[in-house]
């Protein structure tokens, strides 16, 4: 279906544009057919420039080789080659001072090469040209002061010095008589030599072609026969819109004996050339372009007058479909559309009013549907918080339960240790039981149990996964606290970047005997006292077990000499008497040693003597017996030594060097105050089980003392009685 | 006679002009510094003054032809004694006897003697080919050609040329004549087409061709560009040693040329002499320059070029006392000479040169074949030659 507007609007364009189209047309045409002529005028101008330019160069060639030919030094170095290099600088220079020349050489008069300059010598001598040449020569064509040229072909000689590769094989060769002389035009005489200098058509090629533009091809022809050409000109020949100039080259012509004619085609593709003569055309149809564009512009503004109406009016209705029944308010210039507007604006009003009202009817149907969405939504809100609280109020319970347990099962652990501990035997045992507890009740906790030594106990240390190296670092920290006061302690220790709790055992006075170490980097309260708990309960066990070890040595040390006691013998000898029954081959033997003149050092210096004479004679028994051996007091004067290994070779060795002992000894008494030298003396009995049975060793050993006591104190009364009839004689 | 010799000169010194030299001296030696040394001292003791002008050596026997040609002479040249040869051209005056010191060696005389006469006092002799290397570039230097083709490559990959010389001249071509038992003259004959003459060609070209040696090698490789570190070894002659050291110092090595399948290379040596175009007989000009040859030939002169250039002595005493002590350099300067043939100094030697020069262009530029080439040279010379001797 056609809209009445857009079938207007193409009218309108249709009226307005195609005359101006074609009266542009009829002005382009025109235009192409002057830009033609212009360019066949141009071809021929640039090729007339071209053709003067070669004949200014050759000319210029011509006069400085005429110049070059009475150069003394080609002359001498025919005279003599001793001079050829100087010729051969001249030649040189003069190739790289002239642009046409490519070689030069110097000939003899038999026409020998002497010298040359980037030329082929074998290429010359095995050459047609040498052979025109010295045709040339042998007919006399060759006169002094005229060049003779020569056209040929061969690329030995023409791709040589200035020019690698062009595009042509041909070249001119230009020679000339070399006299000794100057003499007066007409009179003859003999030639020395020559010189030929080698023009390739390349260099020619190359002058003309710095006269060619872009797009355009030269070819240099000499009758019927291409002697140059450039690669394009055959594509050009062939393009539909080829355009040519033709023109003669003559080289040579006045200035030299003979002259070489070429015909000079200039190809060029006319739509190239046109481009560049086209700033003319380019005005004009810049012109006209902007002449149809105004004119559109026109048609455009009228088309858009008429059809405007229809266009609102249009989209008016549009917008009453969709529910816009706003009329337009500005009024149309033409009067018909002005009433259809009114009467649609008439229709839009009472649509409005009828839809307002059913509007104000949905917005309170709205706001009850919120209110109620509002109650519901607070009354989920307070069910959730009642939900929350009652949970975290769970939770609570369960945690102070779990507390509750755990305490309870601490303090049976707590009960449990204090009364196996009790029943431990050493301190090894109670080490080993606690931490085994501890273990239990802390089995995530690296732990330490440190007991310092004491007089009677070893220094004990336990661990549970603590690493090697810490273990180490821990226990050589805890060693330098023995003998300290625990007030004076560290808590916590650092180690290697290991962080460890120390919770001390200590005594009544506060003495350090151990500590429960704790590897962990942070402990809360409740583990802290519970540590604690442990760590009071283990110290008041070892501090227990060391007062008992002290009383059951005490119970066995005579207290004034510091040896084992009677009751400490009578244990020592059942030890020995069961070994000796399990081990019948082991011996063993038995001492009974009684000091002689206790009594009288009492009564005659006091106790203190009789004590140190007790002392001493417990030392003099210690020093002689061996280590293996044990000394004991079993009261008053009298000692005993149980000997193991005790044969009765080894018993009466013994009893020798104690007999040896015997009168060496003194201590030092006082007698009215007088000091004076009291020697210990003692009577000696033993037995071996290797003689008797171990029930009768006792016996044996205290008669066979008892025996010595006696002879003892029989010499002494002897020796008294001889004393005091000597005094009395 | 001596002291009436010096009252002469005094007496002329004082009625010269300021500014004009008494003598005037060409040369194209390359240590020009031995000659401006030796030559300032014979002013400081004479009061004689000379003033030197040096030429590039390959244009040298060119500038002289053509002075002599056209009466532009100076008073004095000092050239390589087979310049001598071209006696006649050059316009030399024959000297006497007594203008020789008394020790000059036999030997380095007779290179200035042409058909009984002497045209020049030798000053220095040797003027031989020599193998300098890098030693940054090389350890141990190769002592025949295979050798250096093997070093070749590994130089190559260092971004090094093996070795470069004056290619296209032919006094450097003549080591390799001789090495194939050729020599470009016999007595006074032109041997140039022989067999010797063809292996040597091929066996040269094969150089280049295998870019042992770069085809476009002039003066420069040997000298400049092996001193900037181009080429890893260079073949020159020893009037090169002194500029090479003050340039390499110890990086610089000096051997014998390398062997050709254990034949050695023949360099040429030949003198340095001091010659006298045109000079008046019993002129005063003549008594001064009588007075500077024995002043380069006396001892003092003599141990002062060789000590300060290594440029060996013609002085008979000198010379001795060189060879007794001679080590390191000073003996491979002194092997090498050993292994030299002395340069004729005929007067077609330098015809010779030129058409050995020709030949070789057609053979290594034209396409020429090595026997062709020889063959062309022997015909070139023999028409010069002909052509000399007829005038």
């Amino acid at each position: 279906m056609f809209k009445v507007r857009s079938l207007l609007a193409l009218v309108i364009v249709v009226v307005t544009v195609i005359p101006s189209a074609s009266i542009s047309y009829l002005l382009l045409q025109q235009q192409y057919k002057a830009n033609d002529a212009s360019l066949q005028k141009s071809l021929d101008r640039a090729l007339d420039n071209t053709v003067q330019d070669m004949d200014f160069k050759f000319s210029i060639f011509s006069t400085n080789f005429n110049l070059f030919s009475r150069e003394r030094f080609l002359i001498q170095a025919l005279d003599s080659f001793l001079f050829s290099s100087h010729a051969f600088t001249a030649m040189k220079d003069f190739v790289e001072q002239t642009p046409l020349v490519s070689s030069i050489y110097l000939l003899d008069r038999e026409l020998l090469i002497v010298e040359e300059f980037q030329g082929s010598i074998a290429g010359l001598e095995d050459s047609e040209l040498m052979k025109r040449l010295q045709r040339a020569v042998e007919e006399g064509h060759v006169k002094d002061g005229r060049q003779l040229l020569f056209q040929f072909r061969d690329p030995r000689m023409t791709n040589t010095g200035k020019n690698e590769s062009g595009p042509s094989e041909y070249g001119i060769a230009v020679l000339m008589p070399l006299y000794l002389h100057v003499l007066q035009e007409g009179v003859t005489r003999e030639v020395e030599g020559y010189i030929l200098s080698v023009i390739p058509f390349n260099q020619v090629y190359g002058v003309i072609n710095n006269h060619l533009q872009e797009g355009e091809a030269l070819e240099i022809i000499q009758g019927q026969r291409p002697i140059a050409a450039s690669p394009q000109a055959d594509e050009l020949r062939k393009q539909h819109d080829h355009q040519m100039a033709i023109k003669n080259l003559e080289i040579g012509a006045n200035l030299t004996e003979n002259a070489l004619n070429y015909t000079l085609f200039l190809h060029v593709k006319r739509s190239t050339r046109l481009a560049q003569l086209a700033e003319a055309q380019q005005t004009l149809t810049g012109s006209i372009i902007v002449a149809l564009v105004i004119s559109m512009l026109i048609a455009y503004l009228l088309a858009r007058l008429i059809g405007r109406p229809f266009n609102l009016l249009s989209s008016v209705l549009e917008q009453y479909k969709a529910g816009n029944y706003v009329a337009p308010t500005q009024r149309f210039r033409f009067m018909e559309f002005e009433q259809v507007r009114q009467l649609i604006a008439g229709m839009g009003d009472t649509i409005t009013r009828q839809l307002r009202t059913l509007q104000d009817k949905n917005r309170e149907l709205l706001h009850l549907g919120e209110l109620k969405d509002d109650y519901l939504s607070k009354l989920t809100s307070l069910n959730e918080q009642l939900e929350q609280r009652v949970d975290e109020k769970t939770k609570e319970l369960r945690v102070s339960l779990s507390r509750e347990e755990r305490s309870k099962r601490f303090m049976q652990s707590l009960l449990k240790l204090s009364i196996e501990l009790q029943q431990c035997e050493n301190n090894m045992e109670v080490t080993e039981l606690s931490l085994q507890l501890l273990c239990e009740l802390f089995p995530d906790e690296k732990l330490a149990l440190y007991f310092a030594p004491s007089r009677y106990q070893n220094a004990f240390f336990v661990t549970e996964g603590i690493k090697s190296t810490e273990q180490l670092n821990v226990r050589d920290e805890l060693e330098q606290f023995t003998s300290r006061k625990i007030s004076e302690l560290p808590k916590t220790i650092d180690l290697h970047h290991e962080h460890f709790y120390l919770f001390h055992l200590g005594s009544v006075s506060n003495q350090f005997l151990g500590a429960l170490v704790v590897q962990s980097g942070q402990l809360d309260n409740e583990h802290q006292n519970n540590f604690r708990l442990f760590a009071k309960q283990i110290s008041a066990i070892v501090e227990n077990r060391q007062l008992t070890d002290e009383l059951e040595v005490m119970a066995r040390t005579d207290e004034l000499t510091g040896l084992p006691n009677r009751k400490a013998f009578e244990e020592a000898v059942e030890e020995f008497r069961v070994i000796h029954e399990r081990y019948p081959e082991r011996h063993y033997g038995l001492f009974v040693v009684d000091a002689n003149g206790l009594k009288l050092a009492n009564d005659r210096y006091g106790h203190q003597a009789g004590d140190g004479l007790l002392k001493e004679l417990g030392e003099l028994m210690l020093n002689t017996c061996r280590k293996s051996d044990s000394v004991y007091r079993l009261g008053g004067d009298e000692f005993a030594l149980l000997v193991q290994e005790g044969t009765l070779k080894g018993c009466e060795l013994l009893m020798d060097r104690l007999v040896q002992e015997q009168g060496r000894h003194a201590i030092e008494v006082t007698e009215e105050g007088k000091r004076s030298e009291y020697v210990i003396s003692f009577s000696i009995g033993f037995a071996s089980t290797e003689e008797f049975p171990p029930n009768r060793l006792f016996k044996i050993a205290d008669e066979r003392m008892y025996d010595q006591k006696q002879t003892y104190y029989r010499m002494k009364n002897l020796s008294r009685q001889r004393s005091e009839s000597n005094n009395d004689s | 006679m001596q002291s009436f010799l010096r009252a002469c000169l005094a007496i002329s010194l004082l009625s010269a002009p300021a500014t004009a030299a008494d003598i005037e001296l060409w040369h194209a030696h390359q240590a020009r510094a031995f000659i401006e040394q030796v030559v300032e001292k014979f002013t400081e003791e004479t009061g004689v003054t000379v003033k030197i002008t040096p030429f590039a050596p390959a244009k040298v026997k060119g500038e002289l032809l053509l002075g002599a040609a056209s009466g532009l002479t100076p008073d004095v040249i000092l050239v390589p004694s087979d310049f001598l040869g071209l006696h006649q051209e050059l316009k030399l005056t024959q000297v006497d006897a007594d203008w020789n010191d008394s020790s000059l060696l036999d030997s380095a005389k007779q290179t200035t003697i042409i058909s009984e006469r002497q045209y020049g006092i030798p000053v220095i002799q040797g003027n031989h080919l020599m193998l300098y290397y890098n030693k940054a570039f090389v350890d141990s230097p190769a002592t025949s050609w295979k050798e250096l083709a093997k070093q070749q490559e590994e130089l190559n990959q260092k971004g090094l040329k093996a070795i470069g010389w004056n290619y296209g001249e032919m006094y450097w071509f003549a080591p390799f004549l001789g090495a194939f038992d050729g020599w470009p003259m016999a007595g006074d004959k032109v041997t140039l087409n022989s067999p010797a003459m063809i292996k040597a060609l091929n066996f040269y070209k094969q150089l280049s061709d295998r870019d042992i040696v770069p085809k476009w090698c002039d003066y420069d490789c040997a000298q400049k560009q092996f001193i900037a570190g181009e080429f890893a070894y260079s073949i020159n002659g020893d009037w090169a040693y002194s500029d090479f050291r003050k340039e390499l110092g110890d990086n610089l090595g000096l051997s014998v040329l390398p062997t050709i399948d254990g034949q050695p290379l023949q360099p040429m040596s030949s003198s340095f002499a001091l010659a006298f175009p045109r000079m008046q007989k019993d002129s005063e000009t003549a008594d001064m320059l009588k007075s500077l040859s024995l002043f380069f030939q006396k001892e003092q002169s003599q141990l002062h070029i060789y000590h300060e250039f290594k440029l060996l002595p013609v002085n008979g005493k000198v010379f001795e006392q060189v060879r007794k002590n001679a080590i390191g350099d000073e003996k491979v300067i002194l092997d090498q000479l050993a292994l030299t043939k002395a340069m004729p100094s005929e007067p077609a030697m330098a015809i010779t040169w030129e058409a050995l020069a020709k030949g070789y262009k057609r053979f290594m530029d034209h396409g020429y074949t090595a026997e062709r080439a020889a063959k062309y040279m022997q015909s070139l010379a023999d028409r010069e030659l002909k052509k000399y001797q007829g005038k």
